[in-house]
């Protein structure tokens, strides 16, 4: 039988739940400290960098994806839909 | 589906470290704002290795984690004056590393010279505890059972039972309301204690914490 635990009746029981109380106690993953240290440094470095603007290219992609890429999707749907609709017309209400 | 939610847990279940935003959190965050290479320092030895172990045992690999943890400290350092005042710190760190995951599996998965990096199987991840060898053999267990279950049950049990996230804090860094954590981690346990059981050796229920004959 599967065991629930405390987990469906009664709420109140769940911090003395054995599975996630032992899940607590799971000892920590061992740290390199030399990894760690070497780590610290270069986060610590960038943190000390100034903040540069972004390079052109970066800028340029980011104006393409949130303007340029939306406006070309939006203008090709809206002529895609008024073409369709202009063909639908001609087949099923035979203008000219 | 339908799972009764399990309450997180209101308080951190073992450790000190594992504490609820604090006023010296609060400091932190504003020393940090300003870019303060001390706070940073303090926040990087509080918080390291809990992001460590976290990202070890969420990835599986401690390959990947060491690429993770990486990304990680230098998107905090970056970006750290972007940070609002009054941000939980714990929440905000384990957010920035679960984000990174994700988008490294996003990639794995996309990327098939990277797939076979989600298909190993993951090592014991941590050093066995003193002690006997029925301890040594739970944790083994427990860590081998964390490594099959669901990414999506994985995490939350990490962040809400080994690293002890209050329940509001995990609700904000899966991005869900705090009922959904909830029944989240309900069916997370579920699915470990299950996991647990197919092996269904004296050290694993153990772990479950059932005695011979079945009770509790």
């Amino acid at each position: 039988m599967t065991p629930t635990g405390p987990t469906t009746s009664n709420p109140s029981e769940a911090p003395h739940d054995p599975l996630l109380a032992r899940l607590a106690e799971l000892p920590a993953v061992p740290v390199d400290p030399a990894a760690a240290e070497a780590l610290r440094r270069t986060a610590r470095a960038a943190l000390l960098e100034p903040a540069t603007p972004p390079p052109l290219l970066a800028r340029l992609s980011l104006t393409w994806a949130e303007l340029g890429l939306p406006a070309v999707l939006l203008v090709s749907g809206a002529a895609y839909t008024w073409s369709s609709a202009q063909l639908m017309g001609r087949i099923f209400i035979g203008s000219g | 589906m339908g799972s009764p939610a399990v309450p997180l847990p209101a308080e951190a279940p073992s450790a000190a470290s594992r504490e609820a935003p604090t006023r010296i959190d609060a400091a932190l965050v504003d020393a940090l704002r300003r870019r303060d290479p001390a706070a940073f320092d303090a926040v990087y030895a509080r918080f390291h290795g809990r992001l460590w172990s976290f990202l070890v045992r969420l990835s599986g690999r401690r390959d990947v984690a060491e690429d993770l943890i990486q990304d990680t400290w230098l998107l905090v350092a970056r970006h750290a004056d972007r940070l609002e005042e009054g941000t939980d710190l714990a929440a905000w760190l384990f957010t920035v590393a679960r984000n990174r995951y994700r988008s490294w599996r996003r990639w794995a998965v996309l990327d098939l010279t990277r797939l076979d990096l989600l298909a190993h199987e993951p090592l014991p991840l941590a050093a066995p505890p003193e002690g006997a060898a029925v301890a040594r053999a739970e944790v083994a267990a427990l860590e081998d059972a964390l490594a099959r279950i669901a990414p999506a049950h994985r995490e939350v049990l990490l962040l809400a039972a080994v690293e002890g996230l209050e329940a509001a804090q995990v609700a904000e860094v899966l991005g869900i309301r705090e009922d959904a954590a909830r029944k989240r981690l309900s069916r997370a346990r579920a699915e470990l204690a299950a996991c647990l059981e197919k092996r269904n050796d004296p050290a694993r229920r153990a772990a479950l914490g059932i005695r011979r004959g079945g009770e509790r």
